[in-house]
Protein backbone atom coordinates (compact mmCIF):
# COMPACT_ATOMS: atom_id res chain seq x y z
CA UNK A 1 0.00 0.00 0.00
CA UNK A 2 1.29 3.09 -1.09
CA UNK A 3 1.48 6.22 1.67
CA UNK A 4 1.57 9.20 0.48
CA UNK A 5 4.00 12.08 2.01
CA UNK A 6 2.99 14.96 4.20
CA UNK A 7 2.71 17.83 1.63
CA UNK A 8 3.39 21.46 3.02
CA UNK A 9 0.93 23.66 4.55
CA UNK A 10 0.81 25.93 1.57
CA UNK A 11 -0.47 22.91 -0.91
CA UNK A 12 -3.79 22.79 1.03
CA UNK A 13 -6.21 24.27 -1.17
CA UNK A 14 -9.09 24.59 1.80
CA UNK A 15 -7.48 25.90 4.26
CA UNK A 16 -5.99 28.33 2.15
CA UNK A 17 -9.25 29.34 0.61
CA UNK A 18 -10.17 30.63 4.46
CA UNK A 19 -7.28 32.04 5.25
CA UNK A 20 -7.04 34.45 2.67
CA UNK A 21 -11.11 35.38 2.51
CA UNK A 22 -11.47 39.25 2.20
CA UNK A 23 -14.03 40.60 4.70
CA UNK A 24 -17.64 41.54 3.25
CA UNK A 25 -17.31 44.68 1.09
CA UNK A 26 -20.21 46.42 3.16
CA UNK A 27 -17.62 47.00 5.85
CA UNK A 28 -14.85 47.94 3.97
CA UNK A 29 -16.88 50.50 2.35
CA UNK A 30 -18.01 51.72 5.79
CA UNK A 31 -14.28 51.67 7.18
CA UNK A 32 -13.41 53.92 4.19
CA UNK A 33 -15.81 56.43 4.39
CA UNK A 34 -14.83 56.71 8.37
CA UNK A 35 -11.08 57.05 6.91
CA UNK A 36 -12.79 59.96 4.70
CA UNK A 37 -14.53 61.91 7.60
CA UNK A 38 -11.75 61.84 9.63
CA UNK A 39 -9.55 63.32 6.44
CA UNK A 40 -11.99 66.10 6.51
CA UNK A 41 -12.19 66.60 9.74
CA UNK A 42 -7.93 66.66 10.03
CA UNK A 43 -8.39 69.26 7.08
CA UNK A 44 -11.19 71.46 9.06
CA UNK A 45 -9.26 71.40 12.02
CA UNK A 46 -5.94 72.64 10.03
CA UNK A 47 -8.05 75.39 8.59
CA UNK A 48 -9.45 76.35 12.13
CA UNK A 49 -6.49 76.77 13.63
CA UNK A 50 -4.88 78.56 10.59
CA UNK A 51 -7.56 81.03 10.80
CA UNK A 52 -6.94 81.45 14.94
CA UNK A 53 -3.94 82.02 14.68
CA UNK A 54 -4.51 84.30 12.29
CA UNK A 55 -7.34 86.54 14.19
CA UNK A 56 -4.45 86.13 17.42
CA UNK A 57 -1.32 87.85 15.31
CA UNK A 58 -3.71 90.64 14.38
CA UNK A 59 -3.83 89.92 10.37
CA UNK A 60 -6.77 90.74 8.02
CA UNK A 61 -9.46 87.80 9.34
CA UNK A 62 -13.19 88.05 10.12
CA UNK A 63 -14.15 87.43 13.74
CA UNK A 64 -17.54 86.00 12.32
CA UNK A 65 -15.01 83.73 9.92
CA UNK A 66 -13.42 82.43 12.77
CA UNK A 67 -16.36 81.42 14.66
CA UNK A 68 -18.02 80.15 11.76
CA UNK A 69 -15.00 77.90 10.97
CA UNK A 70 -14.97 76.88 14.59
CA UNK A 71 -18.54 75.52 14.72
CA UNK A 72 -17.89 73.24 11.42
CA UNK A 73 -14.96 71.69 13.07
CA UNK A 74 -17.34 70.83 16.00
CA UNK A 75 -19.84 69.65 14.37
CA UNK A 76 -17.45 67.79 11.99
CA UNK A 77 -16.19 65.84 15.15
CA UNK A 78 -19.79 65.51 16.64
CA UNK A 79 -20.36 63.86 12.88
CA UNK A 80 -17.01 61.53 13.68
CA UNK A 81 -18.22 61.04 16.86
CA UNK A 82 -21.39 59.17 16.08
CA UNK A 83 -20.20 56.70 12.84
CA UNK A 84 -17.23 55.86 15.97
CA UNK A 85 -19.88 55.05 18.00
CA UNK A 86 -21.59 53.06 16.10
CA UNK A 87 -18.68 51.14 14.62
CA UNK A 88 -18.02 50.46 17.86
CA UNK A 89 -21.82 49.32 19.01
CA UNK A 90 -21.76 46.92 15.67
CA UNK A 91 -18.20 45.61 16.57
CA UNK A 92 -19.32 44.48 20.61
CA UNK A 93 -22.50 42.96 18.86
CA UNK A 94 -20.67 40.78 16.94
CA UNK A 95 -18.05 40.02 19.72
CA UNK A 96 -21.20 39.17 21.96
CA UNK A 97 -22.14 35.84 19.41
CA UNK A 98 -21.34 32.87 20.98
CA UNK A 99 -19.30 30.45 18.98
CA UNK B 1 -26.81 70.64 0.16
CA UNK B 2 -24.40 70.70 2.63
CA UNK B 3 -25.11 72.62 5.69
CA UNK B 4 -21.38 74.25 4.73
CA UNK B 5 -22.57 75.51 1.96
CA UNK B 6 -25.49 77.81 3.88
CA UNK B 7 -23.19 78.43 6.39
CA UNK B 8 -20.59 79.96 3.22
CA UNK B 9 -23.12 82.02 1.76
CA UNK B 10 -23.85 83.42 5.23
CA UNK B 11 -20.70 84.22 6.37
CA UNK B 12 -19.97 86.34 2.97
CA UNK B 13 -23.68 88.48 4.20
CA UNK B 14 -21.66 88.85 7.31
CA UNK B 15 -18.57 90.27 5.51
CA UNK B 16 -20.49 92.42 3.16
CA UNK B 17 -22.56 94.13 5.91
CA UNK B 18 -19.68 94.43 8.01
CA UNK B 19 -18.15 96.16 4.96
CA UNK B 20 -20.64 98.31 4.99
CA UNK B 21 -20.39 99.52 8.48
CA UNK B 22 -17.06 100.29 7.59
CA UNK B 23 -18.02 102.83 5.04
CA UNK B 24 -20.96 104.29 7.79
CA UNK B 25 -18.03 104.67 10.16
CA UNK B 26 -15.77 106.25 7.46
CA UNK B 27 -18.22 108.87 6.22
CA UNK B 28 -19.69 109.82 10.04
CA UNK B 29 -15.13 109.77 11.18
CA UNK B 30 -15.08 112.86 8.02
CA UNK B 31 -18.13 114.31 8.44
CA UNK B 32 -16.02 117.48 9.11
CA UNK B 33 -12.92 117.38 6.62
CA UNK B 34 -12.90 120.35 4.43
CA UNK B 35 -9.83 119.01 2.53
CA UNK B 36 -8.58 116.08 1.02
CA UNK B 37 -5.54 114.54 -1.32
CA UNK B 38 -7.81 115.17 -4.41
CA UNK B 39 -9.16 118.24 -3.05
CA UNK B 40 -12.47 119.49 -1.89
CA UNK B 41 -14.46 118.28 0.92
CA UNK B 42 -14.66 114.90 1.56
CA UNK B 43 -18.16 113.10 -0.52
CA UNK B 44 -19.48 110.32 1.06
CA UNK B 45 -19.20 107.08 -0.06
CA UNK B 46 -21.21 103.97 -0.38
CA UNK B 47 -21.16 100.03 -1.44
CA UNK B 48 -23.33 98.06 -3.58
CA UNK B 49 -23.87 94.66 -3.52
CA UNK B 50 -24.00 92.40 -5.99
CA UNK B 51 -24.72 87.99 -5.79
CA UNK B 52 -21.40 86.37 -5.82
CA UNK B 53 -20.52 84.02 -8.56
CA UNK B 54 -22.09 83.67 -11.83
CA UNK B 55 -25.86 83.32 -11.90
CA UNK B 56 -25.19 80.02 -14.09
CA UNK B 57 -23.47 78.22 -11.55
CA UNK B 58 -26.29 77.63 -9.46
CA UNK B 59 -28.24 75.33 -12.08
CA UNK B 60 -25.55 73.53 -12.94
CA UNK B 61 -24.50 73.37 -9.14
CA UNK B 62 -28.48 71.77 -8.50
CA UNK B 63 -28.41 69.91 -11.60
CA UNK B 64 -25.38 68.35 -10.40
CA UNK B 65 -27.01 67.28 -7.31
CA UNK B 66 -30.04 65.92 -8.45
CA UNK B 67 -28.35 63.70 -10.92
CA UNK B 68 -25.75 62.25 -8.01
CA UNK B 69 -22.61 63.37 -10.60
CA UNK B 70 -19.38 63.94 -8.89
CA UNK B 71 -19.06 67.92 -7.27
CA UNK B 72 -16.44 69.33 -6.28
CA UNK B 73 -18.91 70.76 -3.46
CA UNK B 74 -16.12 73.28 -1.96
CA UNK B 75 -14.95 74.74 -4.95
CA UNK B 76 -17.86 75.53 -6.63
CA UNK B 77 -19.50 79.26 -6.02
CA UNK B 78 -23.39 78.93 -5.59
CA UNK B 79 -24.63 81.62 -3.62
CA UNK B 80 -23.80 84.64 -1.64
CA UNK B 81 -23.03 88.40 -1.70
CA UNK B 82 -20.25 90.16 -2.85
CA UNK B 83 -19.06 94.01 -2.58
CA UNK B 84 -19.21 94.65 -6.50
CA UNK B 85 -18.07 98.41 -6.26
CA UNK B 86 -17.62 101.47 -3.97
CA UNK B 87 -19.45 104.50 -5.32
CA UNK B 88 -19.06 108.11 -4.06
CA UNK B 89 -21.72 110.47 -3.89
CA UNK B 90 -21.29 113.57 -5.93
CA UNK B 91 -24.11 115.74 -4.86
CA UNK B 92 -22.52 119.25 -3.39
CA UNK B 93 -21.84 119.92 0.12
CA UNK B 94 -23.41 122.47 2.73
CA UNK B 95 -21.18 126.17 1.81
CA UNK B 96 -20.96 128.06 5.06
CA UNK B 97 -19.72 131.43 5.24
CA UNK B 98 -16.28 131.53 7.18
CA UNK B 99 -13.68 133.89 5.35
CA UNK B 100 -10.83 132.80 8.56
CA UNK B 101 -11.49 128.94 7.54
CA UNK B 102 -7.76 127.97 5.80
CA UNK B 103 -10.27 126.36 3.33
CA UNK B 104 -12.37 128.91 2.13
CA UNK B 105 -12.43 129.81 -1.28
CA UNK B 106 -12.21 133.05 -2.74
CA UNK B 107 -15.62 134.38 -1.83
CA UNK B 108 -15.29 132.76 1.61
CA UNK B 109 -17.30 129.73 1.47
CA UNK B 110 -16.59 126.65 3.26
CA UNK B 111 -17.37 123.68 1.18
CA UNK B 112 -18.58 120.91 4.64
CA UNK B 113 -19.01 116.94 2.83
CA UNK B 114 -22.23 115.53 2.39
CA UNK B 115 -22.27 113.47 4.79
CA UNK B 116 -26.05 113.40 6.58
CA UNK B 117 -26.44 112.09 9.87
CA UNK B 118 -29.57 111.05 10.13
CA UNK B 119 -28.62 108.70 6.90
CA UNK B 120 -25.54 107.39 8.03
CA UNK B 121 -27.16 106.35 11.36
CA UNK B 122 -30.33 104.80 9.47
CA UNK B 123 -27.43 103.02 7.43
CA UNK B 124 -25.58 101.82 10.36
CA UNK B 125 -29.14 100.48 11.97
CA UNK B 126 -30.03 98.69 8.44
CA UNK B 127 -26.26 97.36 8.73
CA UNK B 128 -26.59 95.79 12.13
CA UNK B 129 -30.16 94.53 11.91
CA UNK B 130 -29.14 92.68 8.48
CA UNK B 131 -26.16 91.40 10.46
CA UNK B 132 -28.29 89.72 12.99
CA UNK B 133 -30.43 88.60 10.56
CA UNK B 134 -27.34 86.36 8.76
CA UNK B 135 -26.05 85.44 11.82
CA UNK B 136 -29.77 83.53 12.99
CA UNK B 137 -29.31 82.11 9.46
CA UNK B 138 -26.06 80.37 10.49
CA UNK B 139 -27.97 79.62 14.15
CA UNK B 140 -30.33 77.67 12.48
CA UNK B 141 -28.23 75.53 10.04
CA UNK B 142 -26.21 74.34 12.87
CA UNK B 143 -29.49 73.54 14.94
CA UNK B 144 -30.27 71.43 12.00
CA UNK B 145 -27.26 69.57 11.55
CA UNK B 146 -26.72 68.45 15.03
CA UNK B 147 -30.43 67.61 15.26
CA UNK B 148 -29.95 65.22 11.98
CA UNK B 149 -26.85 63.69 14.08
CA UNK B 150 -29.48 62.97 16.74
CA UNK B 151 -30.70 60.64 14.46
CA UNK B 152 -27.96 58.18 15.04
CA UNK B 153 -28.43 58.68 18.93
Amino acid sequence: MEIPSISSVNSLPLVERTLTKKPASGLDQVTQSFGQVLDSLNQSQLETDGLISKLSSGQDVDLHQVMIATEENDVNFRVALAIRDKLVDAYREMMRMSI
Amino acid sequence: MSFWNSLRISASGLSAQRLRLDMVSNNIANAQTTRTAEGGAYKRQDVVFSPQGPASNLPGFIAARLSNSPVVSRGLQSGGVQVSQVVTDQEAGPRVYDPNHPDADKDGYVTYPNVNLVVEMTNMLSATRSYEANLSVIDAAKRMALKALDIGR
